[in-house]
């Protein structure tokens, strides 16, 4: 028998009880739907909470502190042996130094952070109120929202603007307090920004800290051009002794992390799927309990074994296929309602919108095709039995 | 006997296990059927006739003895064969008809023809000729639910014929039927049976159908008991050997049909010496024809000339039903 004719026969069989067929690849449908919106939802919440806490530029910047030994302390020297390393775009220091601020009369300890106000994206600076410095040399400064909490502010964005008073202290080699002139310690500076951050820091442009004298960099961001040498280029900084962290760890972990909650998400899915395919059991059982004496007549007339089998299965392919579609369609779509209700409530309420789901084509095509092999699997056994039925036991059977 | 029997049983036996006691449903069963043969196995219900039906249909396997087909082991082959061998050289027509319920007319009678992989225009060309053979073309695209008995039956035969088969085997064909319809489709079987010249075995507990077999075996308790008929099988086995169909030289016969000889017996009866007289046909020649002639009268012997029969009302299916069981 040629396989169009097995498929014509198998699809007139799945016309000629066509509430059942329906009802039977709703089930389908509806198990791959719940698989396809769980672990679309674990995909949309992992990009979530990446995006949530690293941007691009940090994906393709390294940070390097300094290692045990005297050659591997962070000066001008080991900056641009760093800026010498093939890919690298450029680095970024900062200089540390522990401070005294003042605010409205009240004073507290802090530690003050000069960076470069170019690189204020790659030092993973995230501005939640205000602005950046307007230029190397404005006297301007940006704090932590744990130091606004200390001088006892209520409302955030009336310190924009406000001066803040900044005294810097300076240690010697030997850790003494260093004599500096005051017109360099003391500084008054103009807040323009505050990030959400639990540490007493200030951040402003390292402009101000060089004249200080310091040295040594307390830590260093190398910014690669490529976020795939990321790797390699790192190795390199590691060999040379330095200690280096990239975002990358942290995205492993949150990978990890999401791979299990996609595989639980996907287990709930399954849970339906299963049902489904029992259901795809049952059909197929029952079918071939009313097909008893029809396949008896098809093979006395010459079907073969191999003729009933195949019936059978493209039937039960034909309902993994259909379902499997109809089921990612149904969950993408799903997926879409729960998202929009769920950022009207947030918009409601005065949050921001969010991506929920995400279905990588991939995994559409892995649902698909799971369906269709999970439906043949389930028709195996009723399409064996079916093809092995004695033709003259069958012919009896009314 | 100059013929070879199309279906020759040894000793067949069946026997069913019915708990603890055996049934024996045939008993060394020795029949034979020839080429063309309208034959009937008559019995009362129980007696055998649908397991010695269901054995030559090949869909169950003797407990013992063998089935012939051609001079071909049946008991030989494999699920395979079997299936092809149903699917090609046999055609069967039920009681209960059998249609397939949700396929039309024509859908069902090419079904073999679907199940043997053959194109679907040729099959469907091939099963509206059947149709129309059996006066359904009309309803070729009704589904069994929208045509009466009779009418199911006779798509049946048509899906019996369909594949120009040896054989066609009917189990009680006109048991659903009332009387009217039973007897336009015992009619219809006898006229297929001998235009297209298929061997017809006929399952029956009616009496009265008794005067369209050729042959009729009589069946008891699993037990041939007694066996008539008209020896169809005898006066057919001796066919016209004309002149002509020796294959002798066209202007030589007609010489010798000018002298009076018509057939190749003719020749026989007459001394070969005289004829070269008489006729004036060189040595060569009348080596020819004492060749064909000796040949026939070899023939008359262990001859089959059976392969003469049957084909040319079949409008073959490209050929191919013929040779082996399983070809």
């Amino acid at each position: 028998m040629k396989i169009r004719d097995v498929f014509a026969l198998s699809t007139g069989n799945l016309r000629r009880n066509r509430m059942r067929s329906v009802l039977t690849i709703t089930g389908v449908t509806i198990g791959i739907a719940a698989i396809v919106f769980l672990v679309s939802l674990g995909f949309g919440l992992q990009n979530l909470s990446i995006k949530k806490i690293t941007s691009l530029d940090a994906l393709t910047t390294i940070t390097v502190s300094p290692g045990n030994n005297a050659q591997t302390k962070l000066n001008e020297e080991t900056v641009n042996k760093f800026k010498g390393i093939k890919g690298v775009s450029n680095v970024s220091t900062t200089f540390s130094v522990p401070s005294q601020i003042s605010y409205n009369n009240k004073t507290t300890d802090s530690v003050t952070y000069g960076l470069n106000p170019e690189y204020i994206d790659i030092e993973g600076l995230k501005i939640k109120e205000g602005k950046s410095f307007s230029s190397n040399d404005a006297k301007e400064v940006i704090v932590s929202q744990s130091i606004l909490k200390v001088f006892d502010v209520k409302d955030y964005k009336s310190v924009l603007g406000q001066d803040l008073e900044v005294n810097f202290i300076v240690l010697d080699d030997e850790g003494n307090i260093k004599k500096i002139d005051e017109s360099l310690s003391k500084q008054k500076l103009k807040i323009v920004g505050f990030v959400e951050e639990e540490k007493n820091n200030v951040y402003i442009s390292i402009d101000h800290l060089k004249p200080l004298g310091l040295k040594l960099y307390n830590r260093t961001k190398v910014k690669v051009n490529d976020k795939a040498d990321l790797e390699s280029i790192r190795s390199q900084i590691d060999a040379l002794g330095f200690t280096t962290i990239s975002v990358k760890d942290t995205i492993n972990q949150i990978d990890k992390v999401f791979l299990i909650v996609k595989i639980i998400l996907g287990a709930f899915g399954m849970i339906a799927l299963l049902v489904a395919s029992i259901g795809i059991f049952n059909t197929m059982t029952i079918a071939l309990l009313e097909r008893t004496h029809e396949i008896g007549v098809m093979k006395a007339i010459g079907a073969t074994d191999k003729d009933i089998k195949w019936t059978f299965i493209s039937e039960v392919s034909v309902i993994g296929l259909l379902g499997g579609i109809l089921g990612v369609i149904s969950g993408i779509i799903g997926g879409y309602i729960i998202n929009w209700l769920v950022n009207s409530l947030a918009k409601a309420l005065g949050g921001e919108p969010n991506t929920l789901f995400y279905t990588p084509i991939e995994f559409i095509l892995i649902a698909i095709g799971f369906s269709f092999f999970v439906s043949t699997l389930a028709g195996f056994y009723p399409a064996k039995r079916a093809s092995k039925l004695s033709p003259i036991e069958a012919l009896r059977y009314e | 006997m100059a013929k070879k029997p199309v279906i020759k049983t040894v000793n067949l036996c069946k026997y069913y296990q019915m708990g603890k006691t055996t049934v024996r449903a045939n008993q060394k069963i020795n029949i034979e059927v020839y080429s063309g043969e309208f034959v009937i196995i008559f019995g009362q219900s129980g007696c055998g006739k649908s397991t010695l039906m269901s054995l030559l249909a090949g869909l169950d396997e003797p407990t013992s003895g063998e089935i012939l087909v051609r001079g071909e082991k049946l008991n030989g082959l494999n699920a395979l064969q079997l299936a092809k061998y149903r699917r090609t050289k046999i055609g069967m027509v039920f009681q209960q008809y059998n249609l397939i319920k949700t396929m039309t007319a024509v859908e069902n009678v090419a079904l073999p023809l679907t199940f043997d992989g053959r194109p679907k225009r040729l099959r469907t060309q091939r099963a509206e000729n059947c149709l129309d053979m059996v006066g359904m073309q009309s309803y070729k695209d009704h589904t069994p639910a929208e045509l009466s008995g009779g009418q199911q039956q006779r798509v049946a035969i048509a899906r019996a014929w369909v594949t120009s088969p040896w054989i066609v085997l009917a189990d009680e064909p006109t048991g659903n039927l009332d009387s009217k319809s039973a007897n336009d489709i015992m009619e219809l079987l006898k006229k297929l049976s001998v235009k297209s010249k298929r061997i017809v075995v006929l399952i029956t507990h009616n009496p009265d159908y008794i005067k369209y077999a050729d042959k009729v075996f009589y069946i008891r308790d699993g037990v041939i008991t007694k066996v008539t008929g008209k020896s169809k099988s005898v006066k057919k086995s001796k066919p016209k050997v004309t002149l002509e169909f020796l294959e002798i030289d066209p202007k030589i016969v007609r010489d010798l049909k000018k002298v009076g000889y018509k057939s190749a017996q003719d020749i026989i009866s007459a001394k070969i010496s005289d004829l070269i007289q008489v006729s004036g046909v060189n040595e060569v020649e009348a080596a020819k024809i004492q060749k064909a002639a000796t040949k026939f009268l070899e023939g008359e012997e262990t001859g089959d000339s059976g392969s003469t029969e049957g084909n040319e009302a079949d409008e073959d299916l490209e050929g191919e039903n013929s040779g082996s069981l399983t070809s």
